[in-house]
C-alpha cells in the first residue's frame, strides 16, 4: 500500500493544476463577485452563463477544444452588451428579457450540439466541466481570460462602487451608467469564461455568486469581502479536491470534484448564515442602501 | 466606517480566523491520512482503456502484470471521464494499452493530466485496416486513412490522436475508419499479438511466459473464428441482415457474410437520437430488406429500438443484448472476450430462428 499524503497528492499533474486553476478562480472570483453581489446580478450572471453556452460549441465544432475558449469569449462579451442595454430599462422587463435571452441561447446551443458527432458526451463535458483534465494550455487560458476580468474590474472600481451606492448621484455626476454596466458585465462574462472549463456551464454560477455571500455573512467590512471571499473560495476548492481524490482511490465513490467544491461552499454558505444567527446580526440594516 | 461596523468587525475577524483554522486543520489531517492505493509492485503496470483489451492484457500478461481497465463495463467505449483513482494509476504505469482507429479521443487529455510517460500499445497497429478500408468506398465521404506509425513516441502519438479526434469532430456518419475493431475475432488475433510486442519490450524478463500465453489465446481466439463461421453457414445468405443500435458490429458482420442494413443511431454516440426522417427511413429499410430482428448493443438503451421495431413489425431482441462496445458484467456470462463474442453470435443465430452447435473443447472453458 502506498501512502497519499496531501502534499504527494497535489504534486501529481493533474492535481496541481486543478488547484491552479481554482487559485486563479478564486481571486477573479472575489473581485467580480463583490461587484455582483452589490449590483445585485446574480441573474444577469446566471444569463451570461447560459449565454456562453453556445459561444463554447460553437467554438468546439470549429476548432475542436481550442476553439472553446475564443467561441466563448465572443457570445460573453454580445450577451454583456446585450444585457447592460436591456439593464438601461431596469425593473421587471429587464428580468423578462434577460429571461428570455438566457433560455433561447441555451437552446440554441443545445440544437447546436446535436449537429455534432458525439453530442452527448460533448454536451456533459461543457455542463459539468472536467477540472482533472484541465491542460496546461488550458490553463493559460484561464489565467489570461481571468486577469482581463480583474483589470476591467479594477479600472472601472470608483465607477462600479459609486453606482452600486447610489445610483441617482452617480447618474447626475454625469457618469455614464451603460458604459459601467457594460465594463461589469464583460467582467462577470470573462470570469465565466475562465470557470466554464474548470467547473462546466451548470456550476460555475456557484463561484460567482456563493464566496461573496459567504463573506458578507462573516464580515461587514468593505476592505474585507474581497480577500474573505477569496480564501473561501480556495479553501472549498482545496477541499473538494482532496475529497474526491480520496474516495475515488479508497474506492468508495468516483464524485465530480466541480460537483463536490460547489457543494462546500453551500454548506459553509448554511454554516455562515448559522453563524450570523447565532452572533444576532440578522434582520439588521443592510449593509448599503439598495436601489 | 461608523462606529457599528467597526464593532461588528470585532465578530466578523474571529470567525474568519476560525474558519480558515478549520480548512488548515483539516487540509494537515488530511496529510496524516494515509490512503489505500494501487500499489506499485514489482509486476509490470499496464493500464487498458477499454473492456476488451483489459481481458487481452489478461490473457496475456497472467501474473506478470499489475493491470488497471479505464472504461467501465456497460459503458459506451466512445467517451470516458477519468477519476482522480484512475489518473492515479495512469500515473503509475509503464504500459498504456489503447485501442486506435480513432476510438479513444479522450485519451490525450487523461495522458496529460496524469503525467504518464510509459510506452503506449496502439493495439489497432496489429491489425490491416487497410483491408478493411475498401469495403468503406461505399460510405459518404472518403476521410484519409490514419496513417499507422509503428512509432510509439508519446508526441507523435497524441498528434496521430487528436488528428483522428479532429476528423471525429468534422464528419457526420462515418468518414474514415470503424474503431470497433476488436469485434471480429481475427482483428482480436492482431490486437493480441501487438499486446504481446509491447510487454515483451517492456519486460523483456518474462518473454517466454507472455508468448506462451498469447500463442495459447491466439488458438483459442481460431477456434472462435471457425466455430463462428459454422453457425452462420446455416443461415441462407439473403436472410443474414442486421440491425444494431450503432454501427458497432462493422467488422464481426464483415467477417461471417452478414450484411449491415442500418444502425439506429447514425453516429457512435450511444444516447444520440436520430432525427425523425432517418427513423422512417430505417424502418422503410427494415421493410424492405426482410429483417427479422433488431439487436440492441448493451450500452445502449433498448427503448428506441422498440419503438422502430413496432413500426417496422419486427422483433427487436433486449432481452440478450449484443456485446458491443463493452463486455458484461459480473454473471451475465459474457465477462470475458470469447464469453461475449460466443453469447453475441448465439443471440444472432436464435434470432434468426437457427440452432447454434455445440462448442468445441478449446472453447468449453470459456463457458
Amino acid at each position: 500500500m502506498i501512502d497519499v499524503g496531501v502534499f504527494a497528492m497535489f504534486s501529481l499533474p493533474f492535481m496541481m493544476r486543478a488547484l491552479i486553476a481554482i487559485a486563479i478562480l478564486s481571486v477573479a472570483a472575489g473581485a467580480v463577485g463583490v461587484f455582483i453581489n452589490f449590483r445585485e446580478l446574480e441573474f444577469v450572471s446566471d444569463g451570461l452563463v447560459h449565454a456562453v453556452f453556445p459561444g463554447l460549441v460553437i467554438g468546439m465544432l470549429v476548432g475542436g477544444s481550442a476553439g472553446l475558449l475564443p467561441g466563448a469569449v465572443i457570445a460573453a462579451v454580445i450577451a454583456a452588451a446585450l444585457f447592460a442595454f436591456l439593464g438601461r430599462t431596469g425593473g421587471s422587463g429587464r428580468d423578462a428579457g434577460i429571461a428570455v435571452t438566457l433560455t433561447g441561447l441555451f437552446s440554441l446551443g443545445v440544437v447546436i450540439v446535436s449537429r455534432s458527432e458525439s453530442y452527448v458526451s460533448q454536451l456533459q463535458e461543457l455542463l459539468f466541466g472536467r477540472i482533472l483534465t484541465v491542460t496546461v494550455a488550458q490553463l493559460w487560458q484561464i489565467a489570461v481570460v481571468a486577469l482581463a476580468a480583474l483589470v476591467i474590474i479594477w479600472c472601472a472600481r470608483r465607477a462600479l462602487l459609486f453606482r452600486s451606492f447610489d445610483p441617482a448621484g452617480f447618474e447626475n455626476a454625469g457618469f455614464n451608467a451603460f458604459r459601467t454596466d457594460l465594463a461589469l458585465n464583460v467582467a462577470v462574462a470573462l470570469l465565466v469564461v475562465a470557470g466554464v472549463q474548470a467547473l462546466g456551464v451548470l456550476m460555475v454560477i456557484a463561484i460567482l455568486v456563493l464566496p461573496v455571500a459567504i463573506a458578507r455573512l462573516l464580515s461587514r467590512a468593505l476592505w474585507s469581502l474581497m480577500p474573505i471571499a477569496t480564501l473561501i473560495m480556495f479553501g472549498a476548492g482545496v477541499a473538494g479536491l482532496w475529497a474526491s481524490f480520496e474516495w475515488s482511490v479508497s474506492g468508495r465513490v468516483s464524485a465530480s470534484p466541480g460537483a463536490l467544491i460547489v457543494l462546500i461552499l453551500i454548506s459553509a454558505y448554511i454554516v455562515g448564515v448559522g453563524i450570523s444567527f447565532a452572533v444576532g446580526r440578522l434582520g439588521r440594516k443592510p449593509m448599503c442602501e439598495r436601489r | 466606517m461608523t462606529h457599528t461596523s467597526r464593532a461588528r468587525r470585532h465578530v466578523a475577524l474571529p470567525i474568519t480566523g476560525a474558519l480558515a483554522g478549520a480548512l488548515a486543520g483539516a487540509l494537515l489531517l488530511s496529510g496524516c491520512g494515509s490512503t489505500p492505493a494501487e500499489a506499485p509492485t514489482d509486476a509490470l503496470n499496464v493500464v487498458a482503456t477499454t473492456t476488451q483489451l483489459t481481458d487481452f492484457a489478461t490473457q496475456v500478461g497472467g501474473d506478470d502484470i499489475s493491470l488497471t481497465g479505464l472504461l467501465s463495463v456497460g459503458a459506451s467505449a466512445h467517451h470516458f471521464d477519468p477519476s482522480p483513482k484512475e489518473l492515479l494509476a495512469l500515473s503509475q504505469a509503464d504500459v498504456l494499452i489503447v485501442n486506435g482507429a480513432g476510438l479513444e479521443t479522450f485519451i490525450d487529455s487523461a495522458i496529460e493530466a496524469s503525467g504518464f510517460d510509459g510506452a503506449i500499445i496502439t493495439a489497432a497497429d496489429g491489425v490491416d485496416l487497410e483491408a478493411h478500408e475498401e469495403e468503406e468506398h461505399e460510405h459518404q465521404h472518403e476521410d484519409e486513412a490514419p496513417d499507422q506509425d509503428a512509432d510509439h513516441d508519446e508526441a507523435d502519438h497524441a498528434h496521430e490522436e487528436s488528428d483522428h479526434a479532429d476528423h471525429a469532430d468534422h464528419d457526420h456518419d462515418h468518414g474514415g475508419v470503424n474503431p470497433h475493431i476488436w469485434t471480429s475475432p481475427r482483428n482480436a488475433i492482431g490486437m493480441v499479438d501487438e499486446i504481446e510486442h509491447g510487454f515483451v519490450a517492456a519486460d523483456p524478463e518474462n518473454e517466454a511466459a507472455y508468448t506462451q500465453r498469447a500463442s495459447e489465446y491466439r488458438a483459442t481466439l481460431t477456434a472462435l473464428d471457425e466455430w463462428i463461421s459454422t453457425q452462420f453457414e446455416q443461415i441462407p445468405e439473403a436472410d443474414r441482415v442486421l440491425v444494431s443500435g450503432h454501427d458497432s458490429l462493422h467488422y464481426y458482420l464483415e467477417d461471417y457474410g452478414i450484411e449491415f442494413a442500418g444502425s439506429i443511431i447514425p453516429s457512435f454516440e450511444d444516447n444520440a437520437e436520430p432525427s425523425a426522417a432517418e427513423i422512417d427511413a430505417l424502418v422503410a429499410t427494415i421493410q424492405e430488406r426482410g429483417v427479422k430482428a433488431i439487436f440492441v448493443e448493451s450500452s445502449m438503451s433498448p427503448k428506441l429500438a422498440r419503438t422502430i421495431a413496432k413500426e417496422a413489425g419486427v422483433t427487436v431482441v433486449d432481452s440478450e443484448s449484443l456485446f458491443a462496445d463493452s463486455l458484461g458484467a459480473e454473471g451475465t456470462g459474457a465477462e470475458t472476450y470469447v464469453a461475449a463474442t460466443i453469447h453475441n453470435t448465439r443471440v444472432i443465430v436464435e434470432a434468426w430462428g437457427a440452432t447454434p452447435t455445440e462448442l468445441p473443447a478449446e472453447l468449453g472453458g470459456a463457458e
